[in-house]
């Protein structure tokens, strides 16, 4: 029985249930719905289910895109974050609970997304930074690898080893209101190292509110869902998206010639 | 002539500033207009994002809504009258 109010005529009025459901008959399908857009059919869904994502945390971004991968079907998801949950991360992270401050967030993580996908779904957090090492073994069986870090160090670990491993990189970032997204194809066009070929030095204690976190991140998401499904993305399009002017700007990057990843190229695995 | 320079947020807070007119000789290319705006950092919190009177190779520099580096500038005649936009790659998860 639902318990519901409602406002306005009658409150705290009991709804009952409706005796039989049209669906009753029908075997259950979590991914219905989603399979109603054009580019989602059941074999884009199947690949879907099948594909394995590499991401670079699962906080204030990462964690709403994670969440929207596994309620989306994604069937492996694997992840690394470090470090103990803050009360101050609690704002963001909705991966994390309340009971979980001062413990390691990964294995909450971990016990989130298992919960938000489907009985399938695998879930492999590490807590810990990826490191350059960990980033190419893993896109030996990563689809797509996501950087969500706030360490520009990390984000370049994930984009060169997806670059080399010939696999597509999804990069989303926010600072206060102002939010990036790139999708960078396999083989082709700017990598995240033709825009920043080395880490800046400067670092931040970047103002952050879960709104714009959780846009982007989810913005990310849907781009990410595209390229499991293969549906066609803005490869290589800086999305500058600010949230204050809600101004949308997408720039096509030039790719760098003197690139070292670019040049590397893709190596056979 | 004359270019005008928007830079984005978080690079507009570093710089103290959101928009501006430069002034150019004819025939002066990007990488002069650049150096301008780099010497106009100076003395904010985004003279760290210059190196030798230029721009951090990190920044992205769009005319006109054409992307270039700031390392390829020397190539880029202005006409002027150019919108010239300043991204500020973020990091921030």
């Amino acid at each position: 029985m639902t318990t519901n109010t409602v406002h306005g005529r009658s409150q705290n009025r009991v709804l009952e249930p409706a005796t039989e459901h049209p669906f009753d008959h029908e075997p259950p399908d979590r991914h219905r719905r989603q399979k109603l857009l054009p580019w989602l059919d059941d074999a884009a869904q199947e690949r879907i289910y099948g594909s394995t994502v590499l991401i670079a945390r699962v906080g204030g971004l990462g964690g709403p895109l994670t969440q929207s991968l596994a309620m989306a079907g994604v069937g492996r998801i694997i992840f690394y974050h470090d470090g103990n949950l803050l009360d101050e991360d609690l704002h963001r992270m909705v991966l994390m609970s309340p009971d979980g401050v001062g413990r390691p967030r990964a294995p909450q993580a971990i016990e989130s997304l298992q919960r938000r996908g489907r009985p399938e779904t695998r879930v492999e957090g590490f807590d810990a930074r990826i490191r350059p090492q960990d980033a190419a073994r893993w896109m030996e069986v990563a689809d797509l690898a996501i950087g969500a870090a706030p360490t520009y160090e990390e984000r370049l670990t994930l984009g060169d080893a997806a670059r080399r491993a010939g696999k597509p990189f999804v990069d989303a970032a926010m600072y206060d209101d102002e939010t990036h997204l790139l999708c960078v194809h396999p083989s082709e066009g700017a990598c995240l190292r033709c825009l920043i070929p080395e880490s800046p030095k400067w670092r931040d204690d970047f103002p952050v509110v879960a709104a714009v976190s959780a846009t982007v991140g989810n913005m990310a998401a849907y781009q990410c869902l595209r390229i499991l499904a293969g549906a066609p993305v803005p490869w290589g399009r800086l999305i500058h998206f600010d949230l204050e002017s809600m101004d949308f700007r997408k720039t096509k990057l030039p790719q760098n010639r003197e690139c070292p990843t670019c040049i590397a190229g893709t190596e056979p695995i | 002539m004359e270019v005008r320079f928007s830079l984005t947020k978080r690079l507009a807070e570093l710089a103290g500033f959101q928009s501006e007119t430069v002034q150019l000789s004819p025939s002066e290319r990007l990488d002069g207009a650049l150096r301008q705006v780099a010497h106009r950092f100076q003395g904010t919190e985004a003279a760290e994002l210059t190196e030798n009177g230029r721009l951090h190779s990190s920044i992205l520099v769009v005319v006109d809504g054409t992307a270039c580096r700031p390392n390829q500038a020397a190539d880029v005649e202005l006409k002027g009258g150019e919108d010239i936009d300043l991204l500020l790659p973020i990091a921030g998860g």
